[in-house]
């Protein structure tokens, strides 16, 4: 066996073998799949603590709209505000809606009144706003059709032909494919993105540990009599990178395992959301989208979610983590190498870490802004950038189907900068490994960047 | 060929610091060579260019005869000054990896590595972890892992340190050992104790630069400062008087319980030991005569303090 497929080899063995590898490829989909299950309750969860009391003097609500669903309940009475205090203060209502229209004159204010306890989340509030703006412009209609004596027949139709519009948003390309654009389409993306923030971070410390480990157990002065220390650090980098596929491997397999127990379990429990998912698939879009408009979109979460992993390109969008995930990580690898090799313990790792992880944070943070706009210049810029491409480009590519040219930019300065970063590295590698009680500086590192072979 | 490894015109600078300077050794075949120098004079440096660790800014360096190539990366073998293993890691599985880096097949380095453990009692820690070691069983086992692959060159960077004395002799007969198979050591340390015991050849560097080198032997008699040590019964001012012209007498004791006194004198001029003897036969009773061979120690001091005296004195501007 040559020497570098000895060290990938030991560099593998010895992590694989390890307790931590076990319980946390244990732990890992359990956490995942933890955080995303806390998610879903806790937007689940509001439905339950909501409860509205509507005090409707004019008695107009009722007669109009139906607003109770399942993220609200609703009550109605025909009552003033004051009375409604009093029955809001000794209630277990969470709102209370105050809708002051008595007569024509209240209904040009245009103004309707909400008290709450618990504050309402951003959804009910634009739910009710969209609410109250329809009966309102039946009220207004409906006055005016008294007035005018029109048939409200023909109003109804004109409000009908007028009401919610719905825009589907596509994605033209310059080869003239189509693809509809939602927000939601960021989801996957965006958690490939963490997972490569969190294996980068993860993984590239464990490069720079083992380097650390070597170099102050002084084995490494009897390893590089032996190989060259590029060969060293390339075979760390290599052995630690095959870690973490097994490791993200080992996760996919575990999860789907996983969610198979979980969603039979669910079926099981005779849980609705599993009854609302099917009943969801079997509609059109269209309809769906109807559905979601008029009753919110609650209900429609389960049924939402199972569309979107139907819908989403996992091959490509796995190949692409595949990539990214590699490039970034063999590119900050080298950087945690050389950090590694500059010190002579953890703790003065500090002042070299910061750049390193700084625009691999930078990427993270930018992700954000991809998924407002995955065509504007920060996305365009920071999908290109390779210190921030991994991450950016995951998400942007899982939203919008970015033109082949950016892609092949984006990987090919990837590919370079690694192949570079891994170069520079290695001289400060090898320089550093050697180095010992020497308060290390980034002039010293650009000197040893420059010293001759 | 008689040279094993021949360095020429070495030089190598780190930055502002001149590692080495124009240094060149030369080190026989199935030689014990002594490489000596103060801490910080380039040994480790001159060390890790014959391993290939770095390479010099301008001479050259010919093993057996060839340019030094990673081809013969596992003809030598290296203990290095600061050494260590991975804590975590098995004994054996350790050993074994070590082994096969130098180029070793697995089926062949374990079973030598089964010799070796035997041989030194050590079998039983084949499955323990390294951190499970005392320091001198660490040790041991790296001596091991040096000498397995039976390298031409041996480079042993103080090769003593952590063993207790019965493990140092236990080495040492390993080293003469082998040698007698054929093996060039390069013996780098500060004991100079061990350096008379078994080096055959030196070299010293110090500041840089060699300033001494060739066989024991050798660098004995071209060090002697012409000093005879008397050892006599009798009157030490007529002793003194005696010597008044063409002797020094450098040092004198006083007289021990049995009456003796032993004294250093230099012979001056063209004198010969048997003018000194002579000149005092008639004086006193001589009970012993024989010439003072410097140590290897003494060498070391007197030089290096020598040249680093040359190179103060050289530094500080003279009065005009």
């Amino acid at each position: 066996m040559n020497k570098i497929g000895l060290i990938i080899r030991r560099e593998y063995f010895t992590r694989v073998r390890k307790r931590s590898f076990l319980i946390m490829t244990l732990l890992g989909p359990l956490l995942i799949a933890g955080f995303f299950g806390v998610v879903i309750w806790l937007s689940l969860a509001e439905s339950e603590d909501q409860k509205m009391l509507v005090a409707d003097e004019g008695g107009v609500y009722q007669s109009l709209s139906k607003i109770d669903n399942d993220v609200l309940k609703v009550d109605y009475a025909e009552i003033g505000l004051d009375e409604a205090r009093m029955l809001f203060k000794e209630s277990n209502y969470t709102s209370l809606l105050w809708i002051p229209f008595k007569s024509e004159d209240d209904i040009k204010v245009k103004k309707v009144k909400l008290l709450f306890k618990k504050q309402p989340s951003q959804r009910i509030q634009r739910d009710l706003e969209n609410r109250m703006e329809s009966i309102l412009e039946r009220l207004i209609i409906r006055q005016m059709v008294a007035e005018s004596q029109i048939d409200s027949s023909v109003v109804e139709g004109f409000r009908r032909a007028s009401s919610s519009v719905i825009i589907d948003l596509v994605k033209f390309d310059s080869d003239g494919g189509e693809k509809e654009v939602n927000n939601a389409d960021a989801v996957p993306g965006f958690v490939f993105g963490i997972l490569i923030y969190l294996f980068v971070m993860l993984f590239g410390v464990q490069v720079m540990r083992g380097v650390i480990e070597e170099k102050t157990n002084r084995i490494v002065e009897v390893i590089i009599s032996s190989v060259r220390p590029f060969t060293l650090m390339l075979g760390k980098i290599a052995g630690v990178w095959l870690v973490s596929l097994t490791q993200f491997a080992l996760w996919i397999i575990l999860s789907g395992v996983l969610s198979v127990l979980v969603s039979t379990a669910i079926v099981g429990a005779n849980y609705d959301g599993a009854e609302v998912a099917a009943q969801y698939q079997q509609m059109t879009p269209e309809m769906a989208k109807q559905m979601s408009a008029e009753v919110g979109q609650a209900p429609a979460l389960e049924g939402k979610i199972i569309q979107q992993i139907s819908e989403t390109p996992w091959t490509k969008l796995i190949l692409l983590f595949m990539f990214y995930f590699s490039g970034g990580y063999l590119l900050y690898a080298a950087m945690f190498a050389a950090v590694g090799s500059a010190v002579d313990s953890e703790t003065d790792t500090q002042q070299f870490m910061l750049p390193v992880t700084l625009p691999l944070m930078l990427g993270y943070i930018v992700s954000f802004i991809v998924i407002e706009n995955p065509d504007g210049p920060a996305a365009f810029w920071f999908s290109i950038i390779p210190f921030t491409s991994p991450i950016v480009m995951m998400v942007r590519e899982s939203m919008a189907n970015v033109p082949g040219w950016e892609l092949g930019l984006s990987m090919f300065l990837l590919v370079a900068t690694f192949l570079t970063m891994t170069w520079v590295a290695g001289r400060i590698y090898r320089t550093g490994i050697l180095m010992y009680g020497k308060k290390t500086n980034y002039r010293e590192l650009l000197k040893w960047v420059t010293y001759k072979g | 060929m008689n040279t094993l490894l021949q360095a020429e015109n070495i030089s190598k600078r780190y930055g502002n610091h001149q590692a080495l300077d124009d240094v060149s050794i030369a080190i026989p075949k199935q030689s014990i060579f002594g490489l000596l120098g103060p801490n910080g004079a380039g040994k480790t440096t001159l060390i890790r260019i014959i391993n290939q660790i770095t390479g010099p800014d301008s001479g050259t360096v010919t093993f057996d005869g060839q340019t030094l190539s990673p081809e013969h990366i596992s003809r030598i073998g290296y203990l290095p000054e600061e050494r260590g293993l991975y804590k975590k890691m098995k004994v054996g599985e350790q050993a074994l990896y070590l082994a096969q880096l130098k180029g070793m097949h697995r089926r062949e380095a374990r079973k030598k590595l089964k010799e070796w453990f035997e041989k030194f009692e050590i079998g039983a820690w084949w499955g323990k972890k390294v951190e499970e070691l005392s320091k001198g069983m660490a040790q041991k086992v790296q001596f091991i892992t040096t000498v397995l692959h039976e390298p031409e060159l041996l480079i042993l960077d103080e090769p003593f340190s952590g063993f207790d004395p019965i493990n140092t002799n236990l080495v040492k007969a390993e080293i003469r050992l082998l040698r007698e198979k054929g093996a060039t050591i390069i013996f780098s340390t500060h004991n100079m104790g061990s350096v008379e015991e078994i080096c055959d050849h030196i070299a010293l560097i110090n500041r840089s630069q060699k300033i001494l080198d060739g066989s024991m032997k050798q660098v004995k008699k071209e060090n002697k400062d012409n000093i005879w040590e008397v050892l006599f019964t009798g009157n030490t001012l007529s002793f003194t008087n005696a010597l008044w012209t063409g002797f020094e007498l450098v040092k004198m004791s006083d007289e021990n319980k049995d009456g003796v006194i032993e004294a250093k004198i230099r012979l001056l001029r063209n004198n010969q030991p048997n003018d000194l003897l002579r000149t005092i036969v008639n004086v006193v009773n001589i009970h012993a005569f024989n010439e003072v061979i410097p140590s290897m120690n003494d060498i070391f001091i007197k030089k290096v303090t020598e040249i680093n005296e040359a190179a103060t004195a050289a530094q500080t501007p003279s009065q005009p």
